[in-house]
């Protein structure tokens, strides 16, 4: 039987990776304002894409959404991810880039 | 320089690490040029821990200076920060697919199917961690997801490392939802993510 359970070395990627209370943290630094900006602003936009993404599944679990609705929708909705990651990439942010903590809220990715 | 935790006696030990006072303790720092990237800052990190220091670690992802460092001693309650983690270290727990990811959807309708089965694994994976972590009975992280794996990190006792990784072994192996999918875990790391510290300019 295979084990779905191994010990990694690329333990270091894994340390890297945005993590704890910091990760969705917005910093004000003057040499990087314009990446700041843009990581709040790009983000808050993500938040909404995707409250309106998970409002459009609940729909189609609902039954609610016709094949034609439920295209239009998943089509607006993919190439509006696809624009605010294509935005955030010009300001070298990746999309996990985008998670903004809200404190006790939790995070909004 | 930069700064990569806080100790509350000065301390030696690692070539490359200084310590300077900031606030009624001491901020382990490096020269500019040596904690550059989060790669060697969570190296030098690494070798901290190793050496048994006592430190509160700040996260290598995030490059702290020192004039950061001495305004957060000002601010923050180290004291109280230190003893949350004192003799403690993280495991990351990496769970990724074995198989490469399918072709991206090409039909709004298709798209839409997708981030209902990614909704749907998210709800999954996050019952799975908690057991994990409810298996080792430790405080976990919140889940966080990046492009091709999700994790969450798990702080224990530096003691209960070896038990630890044999418990989430066992657990693991009989964990139905993880299907054809790989479990990773790394560590003992210094327990950064768990340190709860805030650069100052930072909002929420």
């Amino acid at each position: 039987m295979t084990m779905p359970f191994e010990i990694s070395t690329d333990a270091v990627l894994d340390a890297l990776s945005p993590s704890g209370q910091n990760a969705g943290r917005v910093t004000i630094d003057p040499e990087t304002v314009e990446q700041d900006l843009a990581r709040l602003v790009l983000g808050l936009m993500e938040f909404l894409r995707q409250i309106m993404e998970l409002q459009a599944i609940r729909r189609m679990e609902n039954g609610t959404l016709t094949d034609a609705q439920e295209e239009a929708l998943g089509t607006t909705l993919m190439r509006a991810e696809a624009a605010i990651t294509d935005m955030a990439a010009r300001f070298n942010l990746k999309p996990e880039d985008l998670a903004l903590d809200l404190g006790p809220l939790g995070k909004t990715i | 320089m930069i700064a990569l935790g806080f100790a509350f006696e000065h301390m030696d030990g690692v070539t490359g690490v200084t310590c300077r006072r900031a606030g009624d303790c001491y901020a382990l720092c490096l020269a500019e040029q040596a904690g550059r990237t989060s790669r060697e800052r969570l190296g030098y990190l690494v070798r901290c821990f190793s050496e048994g220091m006592a430190f509160l670690p700040l996260h290598p992802a995030q490059k702290t200076t020192l004039g950061q460092a001495e305004e957060m001693a000002m601010n923050a309650d180290l004291h109280r920060a230190l003893a949350k983690v004192a003799g403690t270290g993280q495991l990351t727990l990496s769970l990724a697919p074995l198989r490469p990811l399918q072709n991206a959807p090409c039909t709004g309708q298709s798209w839409l199917r997708q981030k209902q089965c990614d909704q749907d694994r998210l709800v999954t994976d996050t019952a799975m961690f908690e057991r994990l972590g409810e298996a080792v009975q430790c405080k976990a992280s919140e889940l966080r997801r990046s492009h091709h794996a999700q994790q969450c990190d798990l702080l224990i006792e530096r003691q209960d490392e070896a038990r630890a990784k044999a418990i989430l072994a066992k657990v693991a192996a009989n964990e139905p939802t993880l299907d054809n999918r790989t479990l990773s875990i790394s560590g003992l790391w210094p327990p950064f993510a768990f340190a709860n510290l805030a650069p100052p300019g930072s909002a929420t």
